[in-house]
């Protein structure tokens, strides 16, 4: 039990859900952002669908047959479609970040612009 | 010569100790492999990297099309692949110090799997499949019972009612190695190569090595658990002691003081020898300060 000793000693405890909610609750999201999450949820249940709409050839002993015996959903496909759709959702919602700074950084100079008037 | 005797028995003691604290060092190093968890983890490590090599070497040796690799083998390997991550990660410091955000992320995985094979059963309903989706489901909740134990999700989640803690560890574990013999049976009655043999060969050996890795981890919480209610009862029994001790105490001088008989019931013989002798002390002690009073006169 060596390995789970050191594990045991080295590891660090999970974060508290109440806290994760606490933290996105607080968050205010941008319409880019809004976008981006709806687009992901979209291409969440399209990997799922294209994952059984392709299957793969299922069972081990098959898979150099000449003819597969068993299909089996395409676990890989909808792993891929999720990644993908990740990312360029990823890239939307840095988008909608960003433009979220800009925006809250144009409001401090308004604000400083009317205090100095 | 007394003294060259005592520093004899001393050595011949001394010896005696080192000699069972060997033991129990070579008893510590006597595990059995399968009872060690890195030499599973490093076992499971080399399963998996020979599944991916030859699935590889035998797709690109039967010639097969790129689309049907990137579609059949890749989908075969790809849970593979990810359980793979996660053992090399428990080989770094990183991957022990986020130890349960890997575990959360194996039952996901295994989730996800296990929600794959119900809608392979959708797809070709078969043996086979019932069995795959059955092993998939028994280690989902295997996994969420063991690797959640002790976090802040077993509380959050209130897991501790949950029905499944009926169910022992060896009882998990014999029923996985069964439904993986019985699915390697399926497989090789069906194989029509050499190639699918090898390959539903190593599937079931994956499976029963990850099996028992998960069975070694639920043990050593089952033993941290024992070792820590042992400390409990010792610091129970130690406050215990001391307690019984200060009501013997209380009882001593409640009867010095004029209490009842009664209350010496649970004193015990060396009490009533301290009892006795505290007396004697406090009688020379009146003896004493009446012979110096009369001296003083």
């Amino acid at each position: 039990m060596d390995m789970f000793e050191e594990i045991e000693r080295a590891k660090k405890d999970l974060p508290k859900i109440r806290t994760i909610t606490k933290e996105v609750g607080n968050y205010k999201f941008n319409g880019y952002q809004r976008f981006a999450i709806v687009i992901y949820i979209i291409c969440f249940f399209l990997g799922i669908v294209f994952g059984n709409l392709f299957p793969a050839c299922g069972s081990g002993s098959s898979l150099y047959a000449g003819t597969c015996v068993t299909t089996e959903f395409n676990f890989s496909l909808m792993i891929f479609i999720w990644f993908v759709s990740l990312l360029i959702c990823l890239f939307f919602f840095a988008l909608g970040h960003i433009i979220l700074l800009l925006t809250s950084i144009n409001e401090s100079f308004c604000k400083i612009s009317k205090d100095l008037k | 010569m007394y003294f060259s005797l005592t520093s004899f028995y001393d050595l011949w003691y001394t010896c005696i100790m080192e000699g069972d604290m060997m033991d129990l060092d070579e008893k510590k190093v006597e595990l059995e492999w399968y009872d060690n968890p890195s030499i599973v983890t490093n076992l499971l490590i080399l399963v998996i990297a020979l599944i991916i090599i030859f699935s590889q070497s035998f797709a690109v040796n039967s010639n097969m099309s790129a689309i049907y690799i990137l579609r059949s083998i890749m989908n075969h390997n790809s849970t593979y692949l990810l359980t793979l991550v996660y053992f090399c990660a428990l080989k770094f410091d990183i991957g022990k110090k986020y130890f349960d955000f890997l575990n959360v992320f194996l039952i996901l995985l295994y989730f996800l799997i296990g929600f794959a094979s119900v809608f392979t059963i959708f797809q070709s309903f078969s043996f086979y499949t019932l069995l795959s989706l059955v092993l998939h489901v028994i280690f989902l909740i295997y996994l969420i019972h063991t690797f959640l134990r002790g976090t802040r999700l077993w509380k959050e989640f209130r897991l501790v009612k949950s029905p499944f803690n009926e169910i022992t560890n060896e009882g998990y574990f014999y029923s996985i190695m069964v439904f993986a013999v019985i699915l390697l049976s399926v497989n090789l009655i069906s194989a029509t190569s050499f190639d699918g043999t090898v390959l539903t060969l190593f599937d079931c050996i994956y499976t029963i090595l990850f099996a028992r890795y998960v069975y070694l981890y639920f043990s050593f919480l089952d033993s941290k658990k024992k070792k820590s209610k042992d400390n409990v009862d010792l610091k129970m029994d130690t406050n215990r002691v001391e307690d019984n001790s200060l009501n013997d105490i209380v009882k001593v001088d409640n009867k010095e003081n004029g209490g009842s008989l009664d209350e010496l019931d649970f004193v015990t013989k060396d009490k009533e020898d301290e009892i006795s002798n505290k007396k004697h002390h406090r009688k020379r002690k009146k003896e004493n300060k009446g012979h110096d009073e009369k001296g003083d006169n």
